[in-house]
């Protein structure tokens, strides 16, 4: 028998917070029959499995047990036993809201959507720097979604709070559990390039309460990343790896000798970035703001490329991975003339659809280019990318007149 | 020497701007399709300034400003901007003993377009029903009385008494343009915004006290809008966010950080600093400020010489009392280069300056009773913290 919406929450011993979770669910205005809850208990060894066995619930549940495969292969494994036309996922630290369900279900116009929620991270009173620089983060993240002119890409697809249809789903074989990180990124990166539409959910909320990500945790993760963008690379060659491009950026002597040292001695600089850490903990306590800011940014940069070298082999492999555009075939750009009016410009691109755009306005002001992984570009897109883009080049040209 | 003040719409500009007999210069803010885009000062001659002789003093005005404003314009003109929330706010006036300037006030909130926001008049400590028996006249504002003196004890009551999400404060002494409220309110739609500061222009500059204040230390942080958090801008300085006088917040801010420091501002020792003060720790706290250079009022400046130089020392007073705070109970160290830099790249300056007679200098009494206001400022801090705690003592 099938229902409409498939809750699949992967859990990796976090029974108290699963249990507040399966709490929330419990009172969703969606009527019970029609959703089910998947819990993949991933290498748990608390009492997650006891707990979720024993919880009385009004709506169906059921309980996969994996013995730790990590999330891509959780939430695959929830998939693969859930039977909605919707599959909704949702990390085991979210607290869904009331309407939460049916926000999801309710912006979806199509098989073809992928709609996004809003997870707010929550923030303990007194929280360190560190974790309201993450919510910062978060947030810029959220807003620049909600906007109605915003361009999805494939970073914009985040797995805790997210839902699709089971249909499309399937069609890419979900998750690839070779990443060990940022499988959502590249779960994306193939969505988006499969033609689905990514859509933001404003009023999806579940709140973020993510009490883990730590600075040390952060530094980890920061080099997981630089592996994992290795692999997306390989696995997408139009993938523009903008966070390598923008650190491996030699624009001083030092940065220069400093990128050298560490791809032809990688582990050296690990004791100095020990001992830059503890630094960079006593700056926070002492809160010294600049100097702290500063650290962090070097850290995270560090950590990165760490990782980012660990899986490049050769010279040729740290060129091919700052590419920063890619060619496309001729036939694929249009040319468009503000003289002719922004909205002319607007729905010629819609109507021709191209991968890039050359923008003129009394002379060329430049190339909006094709980037793997960025929705196809739509009319709505222009103008805000003119401004971020363009401005100068427009304003030379707005002052003629 | 006084100065008019005048609005110039840069995409309609007149030739001339007559009968300006009674100045020698005009103080001219420019406007590009209604937005502020900079602001000059011309001579006038024989009674009248023409402005196509002026052309290039108004183009370096303007310049940076304008390019956004223009391609923002051209872009988005003819767009309906779809606002993502609506809010509902409270405006609030905190005030003492100020009646006459208090109507202006009200006259120009009245103008504001009618969006449901509700009125509130803070009579703070009033020596007499001059106030009160003004705002009866207006049936849509509501009288508050609030007897214990201060004015963040004033600001506190009108937080408390709100009955919206957002509060707008404007100065008695202010008059709002008819887009301030607007303005100020389209930078909420963004939940880590829980401040929003506009520009502040003056409204009058005829006395030599209203010249020399505005010139000393104008209340304008210029034609960019700007976003400050943790992140971009130290927290700490705050005398960059903005000011008081113009302002919005979101009620529920209070749960987070707090309320307005009672020992800090005008009606204590401190004379001034509660504003900023608040400022720092919405930054600390990880929110943003906006400062929204659209949301304009019009600051009417005191207008005797002495009232000038009382305001000046206040402001000294007030920027060292709240540093206090912040090095003391705050423990923010990183406060103590302020002071160092303050000194050394303005105030000592200015003296130097003022005592060789520079052009462009600033009145030698401004500068002495700035730095004096700043020995005062510690000790301010600690009799206004005792006496608070005395009367909340009293009260209890």
């Amino acid at each position: 028998m099938s229902c409409i919406a498939s809750i699949i929450i992967p859990t990796h011993n976090r029974s108290a917070s699963l249990k507040k979770l399966l709490d929330k669910l419990h009172q969703q205005g969606f009527p019970f029959q029609n959703f089910e809850v998947v819990v993949v208990a991933d290498g748990c060894h608390d009492n997650t499995v006891e707990m979720v066995r024993s919880f009385k619930s009004a709506f169906k549940l059921s309980l996969l047990e994996l013995p730790g495969l990590g999330a891509a292969s959780a939430r695959n494994a929830g998939a693969a036993i859930a039977s909605g036309n919707w599959f909704i996922f949702l990390d085991d630290d979210m607290e869904p809201c009331e309407e939460f369900i049916e926000q999801h279900i309710k912006a979806h116009s199509n098989d073809n959507t992928v709609v996004i929620g809003y997870s707010p991270l929550r923030l303990e009173k007194k929280a360190s720097v560190q974790r309201m620089s993450l919510r910062h983060w978060w947030e810029d993240k959220f807003q620049e979604m909600r906007k109605q002119n915003h361009r999805f890409k494939y970073s914009d697809l985040t797995s805790g709070n997210f839902s699709i249809s089971a249909n499309l789903f399937k069609r890419l074989d979900g998750f690839d559990t070779s990443m060990k990180c940022r499988e959502d990124y590249e779960f994306g990166f193939r969505l988006i390039e499969a033609g689905s539409q990514f859509q933001f959910a404003y009023k999806a909320v579940a709140f973020h309460n993510d009490e883990i990500t730590s600075f040390h945790r952060s530094l980890l993760r920061k080099r997981e990343e630089g592996r994992a963008d290795v692999q997306m690379k390989n696995l997408h060659p139009h993938f523009i790896n903008k966070q390598a491009i923008h650190y491996l950026n030699a624009h001083s002597f030092l940065k220069t000798v400093y990128l050298k040292l560490l791809w032809h001695i990688p582990s050296v600089l690990d004791v100095s970035a020990k001992a830059a850490e503890h630094t960079a903990v006593l700056l926070q306590k002492l809160k010294l703001r600049s100097s702290w800011l500063n650290l962090n940014y070097r850290l995270h940069e560090y950590w990165y490329l760490r990782g980012l070298f660990e899986r490049l082999n050769s010279n040729d492999d740290l060129k091919e991975i700052q590419v920063g555009t890619i060619a496309v075939n001729e036939n694929l750009v249009c040319i468009i003339d503000l003289m002719e009016g922004l909205q002319n410009a607007e729905q010629k691109i819609d109507e021709l659809k191209p991968l890039a755009v050359i923008v003129l306005y009394k002379k060329e002001l430049g190339t909006i280019s094709y980037e793997g992984g960025y929705e196809q570009i739509k009319g709505i897109h222009l103008r805000k990318i003119l401004k971020e883009q363009f401005t100068n080049e427009l304003y030379s040209g707005l002052k003629e007149n | 020497m006084p100065k008019a003040i005048k609005n110039i719409e840069l995409t309609n500009m007149p030739e001339n701007i007559e009968g300006l007999q009674l100045y020698d210069h005009v103080f001219i803010l420019l406007r590009y399709h209604g937005k502020p885009v900079g602001k000059v000062i011309l001579p006038v001659k024989n009674g009248a300034l023409r402005l196509a002789d002026h052309r290039d003093e108004i183009h370096k005005a303007v310049e940076g400003p304008i390019k956004f404003a223009a391609v923002d314009h051209f872009l988005f003109s003819d767009l309906k901007h779809k606002p993502l929330s609506e809010y509902r706010v409270t405006v609030a006036i905190c005030t003492r003993n100020r009646a006459a300037d208090l109507k202006l006030c009200l006259d120009a909130l009245m103008k504001l377009p009618q969006k449901g926001q509700e009125i509130l008049v803070v009579d703070n400590d009033p020596s007499d029903d001059d106030t009160k028996n003004l705002v009866a006249q207006y049936c849509s504002v509501k009288y508050i009385l609030e007897k214990r003196r201060g004015l963040d004890v004033a600001r506190n009551r009108a937080i408390k008494e709100a009955g919206n999400e957002i509060i707008a404060f404007t100065d008695d002494d202010a008059l709002v343009d008819p887009n301030w409220l607007e303005a100020l309110l389209k930078n909420f739609e963004e939940p880590l915004v829980m401040c929003v500061t506009g520009m502040t222009m003056p409204l009058e500059l005829e006395t030599k006290g209203q010249e020399a204040f505005e010139h000393y230390s104008s209340f304008g942080k210029g034609f960019f809008k700007k976003r400050f958090s943790y992140f971009n801008s130290d927290p700490l300085a705050a005398g960059n966010v903005g000011a008081g006088a113009n302002m919005a917040l979101k009620k529920k801010l209070v749960n987070e950080i707090g309320w307005f420091d009672e020992a800090l501002d005008a009606g204590t020792a401190t004379h001034s600093g509660g504003d900023h003060e608040f400022f720092v720790r919405i930054l600390l706290a990880g929110y943003q400020i906006v400062y929204e250079p659209e949301a304009l009022s019009w600051h009417r400046h005191r207008r005797t010489w002495k009232e000038a130089q009382k305001a000046i020392m206040g402001y000294g007073v007030g920027v060292y009392a709240f540093w206090t705070k912040l090095f003391v109970v705050d423990k923010q160290y990183t406060i103590i280069g302020f002071p160092k830099g303050w000194l050394l790249h303005s105030q000592l300056p200015n003296l130097v300056k003022s005592i060789l007679r520079r052009g462009g200098r600033y009145p030698l009494t401004f500068i002495l009773l700035e730095l004096w206001g700043c020995l005062k400022g510690p000790f301010a801090y600690f009799k206004s913290r005792r006496r608070l705690t005395q009367t909340l003592k009293e009260q209890a």
